[in-house]
């Protein structure tokens, strides 16, 4: 590989730190092939026969640690002079090998990745099968992803085949797997640390009622979620030992002490106080009987449905909070059909229910709307639920109108004619004609998160250095396409 | 109507009959807003009114609170339009009054009621008085009168809150260095924001005074206090602590300077119904920070508008905020006798980013997907429901919180001692479905649908919560299932300690064990299998 080296390198730092910021509990290992007879080190050499020469067990599969990372850092192949002999068979075998030893029986979701040029001939391609068959075995399901290298050194004999049909194959293995194939530049470039942190949805039952009657049973999600961030936890310098034992983690906490307003140096007991509320300029104390009359009483889980209206009638900036989904009990073909049905019904008369919402036993009930869902990647047929307002909750001021100004603020025509291009110039491009479309046609990453990601792991590797800069092309995201302000450029010219 | 105009216990309120003048204080609060309602008391037709003394005592009235007050105002409700019969004299000295409530930054807003026979005309006196906040849709007009109680108060309650703009911000066509980008001034309003139940404020008993909470950074070890500079600030990464300073969290966070960017254009039916995230921000033209703001604002608006498209942008809130995607929907104006309902400008959607998009695996089962099919009767069924249980003209704005209007009451009637809260759950809380009406109403077509997907037959699947009772069947794996329904007393022990599968059973079923023989039965499952093993082997 002697050339990739360094990209290589790079590649399998940005793979394991995106293995390690997605959750504590991956554990990642590398195997190296390729390499000098003489640094040969597996396990299966060492068992079996000499077959596995040139394969190293560099990082056996553990936890991520910075450790790791370091080691990764370090990694270089020692120069022998002779050009390099990997066998990437031989490599699959002592990777699966690994993860073998690691994970057999259990209900791990294993990937592997390799990296090669693909330019080294194949020894024994008769055994791909019985590899593959290792692979795509049930119990221990593993999938393969080939990064390869774009343009590098022409292999040896046969000058570009050989490459290509290494690829070749290595793109059936990597299908075969349900996995993928990937420039190493691109992993390099793209990926960085940027991640999508994947956290399954609980799927929490629900009963959807229509009158009395109907019960259908029901899970739903919370599909869209804000409450993810990281926030600064906090250390007590000065009691933090990462060598100590328990008690010396430097643990911090608030500590609440309740005072007299008119004297702050003497302290409320608990016994002395009450909770209440406010209520004009009077406070009530409210003690916990009465508490209880404040609320609502208590409702298990439910989403009842008062009634249909035309899907009109709730405009979209009314929708005011996450989004839900609303899928049949799994495993009840009954709930099914009828969510089904019913998802159909309002999407062909174009109607939307309005429901009653309690998430949570003694939850606040919530208004809201359920919507046939035509945007999943499941087939299943599932509604939306969003939340609307209560009248409580709008502020209905009122503005001049935009429709008819005064002269000073009625646009000229040719700043109609102007505003009219910039909308045709600007226009996106439908990426593949479908509502998940690329970048700008679907979603972006969080720059703040990602740019969080990198300050996390380098501090973490040096905690003197400087904070990296946002990757350039996660800043991207969030910057118009160079493409359409170039077609733009000749509107903007003029002043608006 | 007293109580429905200003409910809110964040307000000073005071009441001033015209006539029968009669000020009192009911409720109040440091920091709010006042409303003073002016009501007529009775007099006589013909007389004139005495608005002056009216106007007086509430400024009278403003001057003696003594707290900063956010704003100033008085709502004037009245149906007389010429109260002072022509008088030139007196109008002029109402008029001076009301000139000094304008200097003292009071705003006085007027509600007229509609008499029979007899249009109102705010020209003839009360133009000269009323004070416009120069932002306003009634600012040339006056507007209609209301005709009923309920219009009223539905007006009242669209002057409630004062029109607070959360930001003023540029909106970048293109991005460029100072001077040379394209932009115009827009200001940022929320239309809609959750209101929610107060949370507890804690009271000394003994004065019924909040107390003052002081809190402290503790060294949990040690138990001393810390000083800022004796904590630090750290993320997890690899369970190695990532020292970021506070500051440096600022950094990372504030990318982009305040202000929208515009992205491009993407037609109206891409704008997915299930990326949504919080209530939108509602963009205005900002034109008296930068002229000519308006007219650009609303050529943009007018192209979009027709060409039926939305604006994708970065949004930044303000100065070190994390920026957000939004889709920008242009928003018609919706006018409605002479009432704004929905003003003109941009919903700004806030988007979320790619890594805030959940996804539940597909339903897996034992036997497989299940697979929803599509089933024509079924849907001819479900559509016969959708068209038998339609309701009559719903508006939302009709919808009371359930939460906030019994907090509400029941507080009112403590603090009034009243035996019975005026809010009934069962009654009043128009959330509740109407469960009998849609019976009624659905009767057939209901039990049709029913029929269509099998629900008349029995349940395929136990009911929610009924996880651990109902016996067998369904939910959850098999295994998992046998378990817990084992009964300890049932098992041929011997046998599952020769096959070596004592730790197959739960924890309950090993507790029960153990009591049987009179052992302990406490500890981890660890400690419950040795010691079973223990005792088997005993036995044995």
């Amino acid at each position: 590989m002697g050339g990739h080296m360094e990209l290589a390198r790079r590649a399998v730092r940005v793979l394991m730190v995106q293995k390690m910021l997605q959750s504590k509990q991956h554990e990642v290992g590398v195997v190296l092939f390729g390499l000098p007879e003489a640094e040969t080190a597996n396990q299966l050499n060492e068992a079996e026969t000499s077959d596995y020469l040139g394969v190293k067990e560099y990082c056996l599969l553990d936890k991520g640690s910075v450790a790791v990372l370091r080691k990764v850092e370090a990694m270089n192949v020692p120069d022998s002079g002779e050009p390099a002999t990997g066998d990437l068979l031989d490599a699959m075998v002592v990777g699966m090998h690994m993860i073998r030893s690691r994970t057999l029986k259990k209900k791990y979701i294993r990937h592997v990745y390799l990296l090669t040029d693909a330019a080294t001939p194949v020894a024994e391609v008769s055994q791909l099968g019985d590899i593959v068959g290792m692979y795509t075995d049930p119990t221990m399901e593993c999938r393969l992803h080939f990064i390869g290298f774009g343009h590098g050194a022409p292999a040896e004999e046969g000058g570009g085949t050989v490459k290509e049909q290494n690829e070749k194959m290595l793109a059936s293995v990597a299908a075969a797997t349900r996995g993928t194939v990937v420039p190493a530049q691109t992993v390099v470039d793209l990926m960085g640390e940027s991640t999508i942190k994947t956290t399954n949805p609980v799927l929490s039952k629900v009963d959807l009622s229509l009158g009395t009657n109907l019960t259908l049973h029901c899970r739903f999600f919370k599909k869209t979620d804000t409450g993810l961030k990281e926030s600064l936890k906090k250390e007590s310098i000065a009691s933090y030992d990462p060598a100590g034992g328990s008690g010396s983690d430097g643990k911090v906490r608030v500590d609440k002490t309740y005072r007299d307003p008119e004297m702050p140096e003497v302290e409320v007991d608990f016994e002395h106080q009450v909770k209440g509320f406010r209520y004009g300029q009077d406070y009530i104390p409210v003690n916990s009987v009465d508490e209880g009359s404040l609320k609502l009483p208590d409702e298990p889980p439910s989403l009842k449905v008062l009634g249909f209206t035309p899907s009109s009638s709730v405009e979209r900036h009314f929708y005011m909070d996450d989004t839900f989904v609303l899928l049949s009990e799994p495993g009840s073909g009954q709930a099914a059909g009828a969510i089904s049905s019913l998802s159909s019904a309002m999407r062909n008369l174009d109607q939307v229910a309005v429901a009653r919402f309690v998430r949570r036993k003694s939850g606040e009930p919530w208004l809201g709307i359920l919507i046939p869902d035509s945007t999943g990647v499941v087939p299943t047929e599932r509604l939306l639920f969003q939340k609307i307002p209560f009248i409580e909750d709008v502020r209905a001021f009122n503005f001049p109108s935009l429709a008819k100004p005064p002269p000073s603020r009625t646009p000229s025509d040719e700043q109609k004619r102007v505003s009219a291009s910039l909308v045709e110039a600007m226009m996106i491009p439908e990426l593949d004609g479908n509502m998940q479309g690329g970048v700008r046609g679907g979603l972006v990453l969080d720059p703040v998160r990602q740019g969080i990601n990198g300050a996390k792991v380098a501090r973490a590797m040096d905690p003197e250095c400087e904070l990296p800069d946002v990757n350039p092309s996660v800043r991207a995201a969030l910057a118009p396409e160079p493409q359409l302000l170039d077609r733009a450029k000749s509107v903007l010219e003029v002043p608006l | 109507m007293k109580s429905k105009v200003v409910q809110s216990d964040k307000h000073l309120v005071g009441v001033t009959f015209f006539g029968t003048k009669k000020t009192s204080d009911i409720e109040a609060l440091a920091k709010g807003e006042v409303s003073f309602e002016n009501k007529y008391g009775s007099i006589g037709a013909g007389d004139p009114c005495p608005l002056k003394s009216g106007l007086w005592s509430c400024q009278t009235e403003f001057n003696t609170i003594k707290q900063p007050l956010d704003h100033k105002r008085i709502f004037l409700f009245t149906n007389d339009d010429d109260p002072l019969r022509g008088d030139a004299e007196e109008t002029k000295k109402v008029h001076m009054i009301a000139q000094d409530a304008v200097n003292a930054s009071i705003e006085i807003q007027l509600f007229h009621i509609k008499r029979k026979g007899a249009p109102f005309n705010p020209d003839t006196f009360y133009r000269a008085i009323v004070t416009g906040d120069g932002d306003d849709y009634n600012e040339q007009s006056l507007g209609d009168g209301a005709e009923s109680t309920n219009e009223l108060v539905d007006k009242v309650r669209r002057k409630e809150f004062k029109k607070r703009r959360l930001a003023r911000m540029p909106f970048y066509l293109r991005e460029g260095p100072e001077g040379t980008g394209v932009s115009f001034d827009v200001q940022v309003f929320n239309m809609v924001h959750p209101a929610k139940r107060p949370t507890p404020i804690h009271l000394d008993a003994r004065t019924n005074k909040p107390v003052q909470i002081i809190s402290k950074l503790m060294d949990d070890k040690t138990g001393a206090q810390l000083d800022a500079h004796e904590v630090r600030t750290y993320l997890e990464f690899a369970g190695e602590r990532a020292y970021i300073s506070k500051d440096e969290m600022g950094t990372l966070k504030g990318l982009y300077p305040k202000g929208l960017t515009l992205l491009g254009f993407r037609p109206n039916n891409t704008l997915r119904p299930d990326f949504n995230i919080r209530s939108p921000y509602f963009l205005y033209p900002d034109e008296e920070s930068t002229t000519g703001s308006a007219k650009a604002f609303i050529a943009l608006h007018a192209a979009m508008v027709d060409k039926r498209v939305y604006a994708l942008a970065r949004f930044t809130r303000a100065a070190g905020a994390a920026p957000r995607m939004v889709a920008l929907r242009p928003q018609e104006e919706v006018v409605e006798d002479g009432e704004q309902l929905q003003p003109g400008g941009f919903n700004t959607v806030v988007l979320p980013f790619a890594d805030e998009v959940r996804e539940a695996k597909a339903p897996q089962t034992s036997d497989g997907d299940v697979k929803a099919e599509v089933n024509e009767g079924g849907v001819s069924a479900a559509e016969g429901v959708v068209k038998a249980l339609k309701l009559e003209s719903f508006d939302f704005r009709k919808f009371e919180n359930p939460v906030l209007q019994r907090h509400y009451a029941a507080l009112q009637a403590l603090a009034l001692s009243e035996e019975e809260i005026s809010w009934d759950p069962e009654k009043d809380d128009r959330t509740r479905p109407d469960e009998k009406g849609l019976d009624a109403a659905g009767g057939p077509v209901l039990e049709e649908f029913k029929v269509s997907y099998g629900g008349d037959q029995e349940d395929d699947v136990p009911a929610a919560g009924a996880k651990r009772s109902a016996g067998g069947s369904g939910e959850g794996s098999g295994a998992k299932r046998a378990k817990t329904e084992d009964d300890a007393s049932k098992i041929n022990w011997q046998e599952e300690l020769a096959k070596g599968q004592i730790d197959r059973f739960t924890v309950p079923t090993l507790k029960s064990f153990l009591k049987t023989r009179g052992m302990s039965a406490t500890g981890k499952k660890g400690d419950l299998v040795a010691r079973v093993q223990q005792a088997l082997q005993t036995t044995a």
